[in-house]
Order: C-alpha cells, then structure tokens, then sequence
C-alpha cells in the first residue's frame, strides 16, 4: 500500500484515502475551434504512460477533499514528492525536460 | 455476560403536537448495556452542523466568524477550536465544520449571513450527518482496530481527522483525553453503529443519553 503525504492536511495518509486521479499538468486549449481534430484528440484522449518518473494527480476522497499532484516512478512505486495544484514538480525526469 | 438495563433509541424521536417530528439517525435500534462496559456510547442528537467554506486569507471573514462563533477559525490544518457556543473544526484548507448544541442551525446560519460578505458559503448539513461520542478505558482499542489511522502516536487530544471508520469516511476528533466525537453521515450511521456493536463486544458496551 502506498502511504501519501497530502500538502494540504500536511501528514502522511493509507493510499485507500485517496483515489488516483490520472495525469496531471494538463492544459486545457485556451482556443479549442483553433485545433486540428488530432490536437483536440490528443489533448482528451491520449496519456503519457512513462517506465519511470510519471507527475500524476491524486484526490484526498476520504480526507480533505482536495486535489494534488505526486511525482512517483512507476517502475519503483518510490513517491518523490507531493504538491498543491498549481506548484510545479521539483523532481523531473531529464528527457522530459529537454 | 449480564446485560443490565436496555436502551431505547427511539426516544429520541421526538413528535411534540403542532412540530414537526424529528428523529435522530439512530433513533429505531435498542441495546442492552452491560454493567462493565469498557466503551461508551453516546448518539449526540440534534446538534447543529453547518459547513463553512470561504477565503482564509481574507481577513474580514475569518474576523466577520469569530464576531459571529466567539472563537477564531482554526486555520492550521487538522486542528480545532471550542467555545461555549460551538465547536469548529477544520476539513480543508477552506472548510470548517461547526457543531453546536444548543443552537438552532437557522439561528447560525443568519447570523453569520448577516456578518460576512462576499465570497463565502454556509450550509445547514444537520439532517444529513449525526454526531456520536465515544469514551471509556477500552475506547482507544476500538477506535484502532476500526481506522488505518494511527490513533494511539498521531492523535493528540483537539485533533482532527477525516478518515475511514470500517469503510465509512468520518471526522473524528479527540475532544478531551479519552473521549472521541465522530460525525457520520446519516446513512452509515446504523451501519456504523452495527460495527461499534461488534467491535465493542470483547470490552462491553454501554450506551447513554
């Protein structure tokens, strides 16, 4: 079982508190009518599935009620860090950033 | 096992002439007390609950509810506040739970309509959640094997969580040392109340107004 540290309720929580909520730090198109359908296809449809450090977003259900980000390696399960919706990731993967 | 005396829930169904009857989630279940019991129970009804969500840093309403509650908002996360009108706990960074017993939910909720302006929101949530108390030396054992929580390292007396009780998710406070509030919503609270029955057995139950 993961254990989660949730920013907002500052402690640490059973992953059954929480449910995974997909991938995080997607933008929604500020002009949609300006995107090719494969675009819009892609920004609903299409997920990162990355061996390794994945940023992905988790809901304290059966706590706060409120929405975080993880950074946590797929491969491991190693959590790296937790952070509040709209805080970057400290810990990124090197070709993800290039 | 001696089973003392029975408790009837359902005088807590009021039904005065001319008002409206009310009855407390747990009204419809009886128990027998047993005479040693190592948990207490109390079914704390008619309380009112009311949530309330604005900006903490906004000062003109954390000032605009202390005028109104008599005490500040806790605004450090899982703490609590007390006062001699209301108790008011922190749920999330911008919700609070207020819990008192003695005053009508409407009379809250006006008065804090009338002081708070802008964003914000409260609202009466009495009839959709219960509060019970629990107690006694065997208390602590129950509540640990009920919660994933650490009870006995991570929850000093004022504390607050939301978290799973058998499944159900509650706010459980620590409201003087040994003695728990937890508020479930009404309909887990028979199932709750099954389980607290069967998780309370080994230490014997007792069950008061």
């Amino acid at each position: 079982m993961l254990h989660l540290f949730c920013p907002y309720c500052q402690e640490h929580r059973e992953e059954d508190e929480f449910h995974y909520r997909g991938q995080a730090h997607i933008v929604r198109p500020k002009d949609p009518d300006a995107l090719s359908d494969k675009e819009w296809g892609d920004y609903l449809f299409f997920r990162k599935n990355p061996k390794g450090i994945h940023h992905e977003m988790w809901y304290h259900v059966s706590g706060c009620r409120r929405f975080f980000n993880v950074t946590r390696n797929t491969v491991t399960y190693d959590i790296y860090e937790t952070y509040k919706i709209g805080e970057m990731p400290a810990v990124t993967d090197k070709e993800e950033t290039e | 096992m001696s089973n003392s005396a029975t408790f009837d829930f359902s005088a807590r169904a009021k039904n005065t002439q001319g008002i409206t009857r009310r009855e407390t989630p747990l009204h419809h279940v009886t128990h027998k007390n047993v005479d040693e019991a190592g948990v207490r129970f109390c079914e704390a009804s008619f309380y009112a609950h009311l949530t309330l969500r604005g900006n903490p840093e906004n000062a003109d309403f954390v000032a605009g509810v202390e005028k109104v509650l008599g005490t500040a908002l806790p605004l450090t996360p899982l703490t609590s506040r007390a006062c001699e009108r209301c108790h008011v706990f922190w749920i999330g960074p911008d919700e609070w739970l207020i819990l008192a017993a003695n005053l009508s939910p409407g009379e809250i909720e006006t008065s804090l309509r009338a002081e708070l302006t802008g964003h914000f929101s409260v609202v009466d949530v009495s009839g959709g959640q219960t509060l019970m108390t629990l107690s006694g030396r065997a208390v602590q054992q129950v509540l640990q094997k009920s919660c994933g929580y650490d009870i006995e390292a991570e929850f000093p007396v004022g504390k607050v969580i939301t978290t799973h009780f058998a499944k159900a998710t509650v706010v459980l406070h620590h409201q003087v040392e040994g003695s728990y509030f937890m508020v479930v919503r009404r309909s887990f609270a028979d199932y709750v109340w099954r389980w607290l029955v069967d998780a309370s057995d080994e230490y014997g139950l007792s069950v008061s107004e």
